[in-house]
């Protein structure tokens, strides 16, 4: 090492390190993105030296990749030195049992409906709950261990399983696959990781609910779900945000894989903060979801409900690389006032005799818009691929818009491919019908848009189901008449 | 910097006329197409244009033209195989050719043959390639109240030339009125060719039109059509676009609807072979209420051939009451073939009922075994089935005689007799 490249290596150690002395009382990082930030996130969580170059890697390349534009959203620029890339509660975070929580922290929590107590009764639902980018709470950790189940959060995983971690991370989603993904890669600050072993069935719906807390703090999750040879597994993410007039950015990143007969059923209902009517304030979701059926006979499903965020960019995704792999798409996308959604699915396929079925919903009212995006893409390999889509948007109000943006790209002649999409409005005659009954008409559109989107909603399992549907209805409450 | 550019910039100063100086100008700012650019993502430009083809000015053109010229019997030849009306309007490598051509009086039809530069900008480099060099086209005036029952036939014919051959052409159909045109593209030797072509409709209140594209060049025949059709209240315009033969072919295909209950329709069928490559893209802008539009394509794809289709139907927040169908098949022969579809609906009306649709499929073997079970050959069971799926968009053929030719051209190319 030359002289110089000491100085200059000294130079930004002492920096970095000055530079923390305040920041760690506050368990802040400092406004702003350099490699520092990265260096302070990975050292606040004691993570082993591979994961720092990971990081760094992940924010080498990401500095060099430009913000995507292509997608149908129309939104301020985000300025990424003016975030928060890390904070966590003031509270020490090794507790027992939920009388250690901070009852604040409950509070909140029971304002959401989402209470700890709850969730525990209800059904053995093994919580891991995120808030602001720290797991403060894990349940039901030991019942999994039992069968030798791991399921911790991602910072925990990176510390005590770092093989696994090591030879699954960015094997899904690389650093260098997009720009949020990019961004994500390099400062997340903790997420969900779970491990189903060999032929393990999992016993319980594992379920891990987000939050955006603290102002200006945007939020990076990482989720990596690994299913071992025949295993199954259910897994619910749920995200509610409170009432805030700055936007926020969540770019989380979530990797699914599938070993040979294994399967995996990832289920999402997402509501955050949507902005008030004016478009005002919202969440950013730029989100990077995929997931690999990389053994013989693997299954990944993907269900999700979107009512909220003023930005949604979402395309959680299947690689169908296992031959007689099979992947599902069902979405509920539900956009009112002036949020926009993009969001759609990308079904690879790969592997012989693959199987893939997309059912998207889109319910546009206000002033917003809604775009589906997806793209079915048939290798040259991939014999007797099967693909289903169906895309159908609800109109309500003549100020929103519906859009499809479907992508097929074949080239196998043995596959078959199936694309078909609807747009229309709630009928006159069908109302008509509803109210001769005597039902009136705000409860007879209810009934029609859940009937449009029974089909996905009968995927969710049954707890989410119930809340899935009191969203709907919420999200669309005075759009009608 | 490509090579084309360079020509470009060479020509810059021998262009006299403002407009077409003005569009070379933004063709060369606007730079060749790439993949990297959304709307040439299935299609390689450069690879049309590395079979050595070069713009020229109208002057150089001519002198061209005379020189390649053989004796007029081959060409008629040509037309004869094909032609199924009197009405005839024919362009040899770009330039109107009086002999060849044969054309109604009518005192309400006028037509000259003009090179039709227009003052408008657009952001397409073709486009304004085309405005800066088209050598000669079309300019059919139709008045009001006429019905033109005969076929007007108007004939690309291409001959030994490594020119990029440009056409524009403009024809306005009056209130009223009905004609029926058809387009055919001919090369005439074993040597490349491209014609890159601009179309200009414009029909009038309550008339009628009907616009045929039959795309049968040979092999090497590279295609960019550019066609544009407004349309006014009450208005039926058909478009049907038949690629038979062809090398590298490019349809856009854009209707601005301006007049409510308007119909458009739209009929695609694309038959690829060896290498050949087909992207039709549609575009139609509903801009007013109580509009239907009817769009079907459907594509055969053998060899190592590949097909794009890229339909998208615009409804604005005004047109209300919108019907928009559209429909996309297609069938692959064989594993080499490509197909990349992409129908895409945009909508900010709420009253409306549009449907999209896009499927990709092989022949059925329980299709092919009905047949065989009732003492049908394979290769003529496959080949019925084959001309079957092609017959949907060829029975939209409204003129009898057209449509026996094409059936008979479609039969020939399927190798089976009917």
């Amino acid at each position: 090492m030359s002289t110089q490249e000491q100085i200059l290596e000294e130079l930004t150690t002492t920096d970095y390190k000055y530079g923390f002395v305040t920041d760690i009382e506050q368990d802040n990082a400092p406004k702003g993105l350099t490699e520092d930030t990265v260096r302070f996130i990975s050292a606040k969580k004691e993570e082993p030296e591979w994961m720092l170059e990971w990081r760094l890697k992940a924010f080498r390349d990401w500095q060099k990749m430009t913000e995507p534009t292509w997608a149908n959203v129309h939104y301020p620029k985000v300025d990424f030195q003016d975030i928060i890339y890390y904070s966590a509660p003031k509270q020490k975070i090794s507790l027992d049992s939920l009388d250690d929580v901070d009852p604040e922290l409950l509070k909140t929590f029971e304002k959401l409906g989402i209470s700890l107590d709850e969730q525990k009764r209800l059904s053995g639902v093994a919580v891991d709950i995120v808030f602001d980018s720290v797991s403060v709470k894990t349940t039901f950790q030991e019942t999994l261990k039992q069968k030798g189940i791991i399921f911790c959060s991602m910072s925990e995983a990176i510390r005590e399983h770092g093989e696994l971690v090591k030879k699954y991370i960015g094997s899904v989603v690389p650093q260098k696959d997009n720009f949020y993904a990019g961004l994500n890669s390099a400062v997340f600050s903790d997420g969900s990781f779970c491990y189903i072993p060999k032929g393990v069935r999992c016993p319980m719906e594992l379920s891990t609910y987000f939050r955006i807390n603290s102002a200006g703090s945007g939020q990076f999750e990482r989720t990596l779900l690994i299913a071992d040879e025949g295993s199954y597994v259910s897994y619910l993410e749920g995200c509610t945000a409170p009432q805030r007039d700055e936007n926020q950015l969540h770019a989380a990143v979530v990797e699914l894989i599938a070993l040979d007969n294994a399967e995996i059923k990832y289920s999402t209902v997402q509501n955050w903060y949507p902005g008030d009517k004016e478009g005002k304030g919202g969440i950013y979701n730029f989100v990077t979801k995929r997931g690999i059926c990389k053994g013989n006979y693997s299954k990944i499903s993907w269900t999700q409900v979107e009512t909220g965020s003023a930005i949604t960019w979402k395309y959680p995704s299947c690689i169908l690389a296992g031959d007689n792999s099979i992947g599902e798409f069902y979405s509920v996308a539900v956009t009112n006032n002036m949020q926009q959604a993009d969001t759609g699915t990308k079904m690879i396929h790969i592997g012989k005799n693959t199987k893939s079925r997309i059912v998207s919903k889109g319910i546009s009212a206000g002033r917003s818009q809604n775009s589906y995006r997806g793209l079915v893409k048939v290798h040259r390999k991939a014999e007797n691929a099967r693909n289903f889509s169906q895309c159908d948007s609800l109109l309500m109000g003549d100020q929103c818009g519906a859009h499809t943006f479907p992508y097929l790209e074949i080239s196998n002649n043995s596959s078959k491919v199936e694309h078909e999409a609807t747009t229309s409005k709630i009928g006159e005659d069908l109302l008509f019908y509803f109210q001769q009954r005597g039902i009136d008409e705000e409860t007879a559109v209810s009934m029609i848009v859940n009937g449009f989107c029974k089909e996905v909603m009968d995927n969710l399992p049954m707890e989410f189901a119930v809340e899935a549907r009191k969203l709907l209805a919420i999200s669309l409450e005075g759009s009608v008449g | 910097m490509s090579d084309l550019i360079s020509i470009l910039q060479e020509n810059l100063p021998k262009i006299q006329d403002e407009n077409q100086k003005a569009s070379l100008q933004n063709a060369i700012q606007l730079g060749v197409p790439s993949m990297k650019n959304e709307e040439w993502k299935y299609t390689y430009y450069n690879k049309i244009l590395q079979q050595g083809f070069k713009p020229v000015l109208v002057a150089d053109q001519h002198v061209n033209m005379f020189k390649m010229m053989g004796s007029l019997t081959v060409e008629k030849e040509f037309i004869d195989e094909y032609s199924v009306s009197e009405n005839r309007i024919v362009f040899v490598n770009g330039v109107f050719h009086s002999e060849l051509s044969s054309f109604i009086n009518h005192p309400q039809i006028n037509l000259w043959n003009t090179n039709n530069v227009s003052e408008n900008i657009t952001s397409d480099f073709l486009l304004e390639l085309n405005n800066a060099f088209a050598s000669d086209g079309i300019f059919l005036e139709i008045g009001d109240h006429v019905v033109v029952n005969d076929l007007i036939e108007i004939f690309y014919i291409h001959t030994k030339s490594s020119d990029i051959i440009q056409l524009k052409n403009k024809i306005i159909v009056g209130k009223n009125s009905q004609v029926k045109l058809a387009e055919y593209y001919i090369n005439y030797d074993e040597a490349p060719a491209y014609l890159n072509i601009v179309t200009e409709m414009q029909v009038a209140e309550n008339a009628h039109t009907e616009l045929y594209k039959i795309q049968d060049g040979g092999k090497v025949f590279n295609i960019t059509d550019n066609t544009f059709v407004k349309q006014d209240k009450s208005s039926v315009c058909t478009v049907n676009t038949i690629s038979l033969t062809g090398g590298i072919t490019r349809n856009i295909l854009q209707f601005d609807v301006n007049g409510e209950r308007a119909e458009t329709h739209m009929n695609g069928l694309y038959l690829l072979e060896n290498e050949e490559h087909v992207d039709n893209r549609t575009l139609v802008n509903h801009n007013v209420a109580n509009c239907e539009s009817n769009e079907l394509y459907k594509g055969i794809l053998g060899g190592k051939s590949t097909g794009v289709f890229n339909g998208k139907i615009v409804v604005k927040q005004a047109a209300q009451k919108t019907n928009a169908f559209q429909s996309n098949r297609n069938l692959l022969l064989s594993n080499d073939a490509n197909i990349y579809t992409k129908p895409q609906l945009e909508i900010f009306a709420d009253d409306v009922k549009c449907s999209h649709g896009a499927t990709s499929s092989q022949i059925e073997d329980s299709e092919l075994f009905y047949l065989q079970a009732r003492g049908i050959g394979k290769e003529v069971a496959r080949g019925l089935l084959v001309y079957a799926f092609a017959a949907e968009v060829v029975e939209n053929i409204k003129n009898e005689l057209l449509r026996n030719k094409l059936q008979e051209r479609i039969a020939e190319l399927l190798k089976i007799e009917l």
